[in-house]
């Protein structure tokens, strides 16, 4: 017999598009209540979870990059530049990689084609290897996500 | 909004520019950076004419680069815009293998960059151009 828990079921709020009503009303955490028409609430968390999937798909897609290009990569960020997402990547070598270059506007041109990818913009750039204080320059604090690759390896100069 | 000619002459200042600069030899990231900004300006020229518009910044160039159409230009135009990035932008003293833009490309890469990629960009934007924007100061392939 399995003594697995089974977890409890989530209770959901439901906002019904043929529900009566027009409005909704919104209690925030910090109770500034407020109200918002319906049909304009369900488009929003529509694209919110569009735009939640889409993420989900690109870094999925990062990683398989990263994965195919792993022995010329020292590390992988996604982060924010400009008001669009930025994919950088710190390279092992420091000189000019023509091929490297190549290789990470193909993967950039397809993002940006990508008709399940049509909510997402990203610009890439490809760093030779620097220390953290430069590559922190390239980042913003208020998004960096790190990508390591499947085997454990220690970040050795990228690390911001 | 520029015109096309205003941005090819742009295109040819910065062209002039260039072969001094390349001809020196002493600063192979000024060379690329000022073949950076040749490439904006024929984009630019591009976009004028076959678009009938102006980018409103680097992340809006490099968005409507990423068109079919547009796909062989764009490619060239990344290797100009990372190398001019780097030479504008990285300088670093800590770890790591990369320290200054020497580092990462000599002036003899440099040369090559713009010979190939420079290049590049000037041919596969001919066919968005009028005859007067054909006519920018061409730079000689690799």
């Amino acid at each position: 017999m399995s003594t697995a828990n089974v977890p409890e079921p989530i209770q959901g709020v439901e906002i019904d598009w043929f529900a009566d009503g027009e409005v909704v009303t919104v209690t925030p955490r910090d109770q500034k209540r407020f109200e918002i028409q319906k049909d304009r609430a369900i488009q929003i968390l529509q694209i919110a979870d569009k735009q939640g999937k889409q993420f989900e798909f690109l870094v999925d897609r990062l990683v398989r990059w990263i994965s195919d290009n792993e022995n010329a990569i020292d590390g992988a960020y996604l982060t924010l530049q400009d008001g669009t997402l930025a994919f950088v990547v710190v390279r092992r070598e420091a000189r000019y990689d023509e091929d490297f270059q190549d290789e990470l506007a193909d993967l950039d041109f397809g993002i940006a084609n990508d008709t399940e990818l049509d909510m997402i913009r990203l610009k890439t750039l490809a760093l030779p290897n620097v220390g953290p204080s430069a590559l922190k320059s390239f980042l913003d604090q208020r998004l960096i996500l790190s990508f390591h690759g499947q085997r454990s390896r220690p970040h050795q100069s990228g690390r911001p | 909004m520029a015109s096309e000619a205003d941005h090819i002459s742009l295109a040819d200042r910065n062209h002039d520019f260039l072969v001094d600069v390349l001809r020196e030899g002493r600063f192979p990231d000024w060379a690329a950076t000022v073949a950076f900004y040749k490439a904006v300006h024929v984009v630019e020229a591009v976009f004028a004419a076959d678009l009938g518009r102006d980018s409103t910044s680097h992340t809006d160039r490099e968005e409507s680069l990423k068109t079919l159409k547009y796909k062989r230009i764009f490619k060239d135009y990344t290797h100009l815009l990372t190398a001019s990035r780097i030479a504008r932008y990285l300088e670093s003293r800590d770890e790591g293998k990369y320290h200054q833009f020497a580092d990462f490309m000599d002036a003899q890469e440099v040369n090559r960059l713009v010979a190939k990629r420079l290049y590049g960009v000037k041919q596969h934007s001919l066919p968005f151009l009028t005859d007067h924007g054909k006519a920018l100061k061409k730079i000689s392939p690799a």
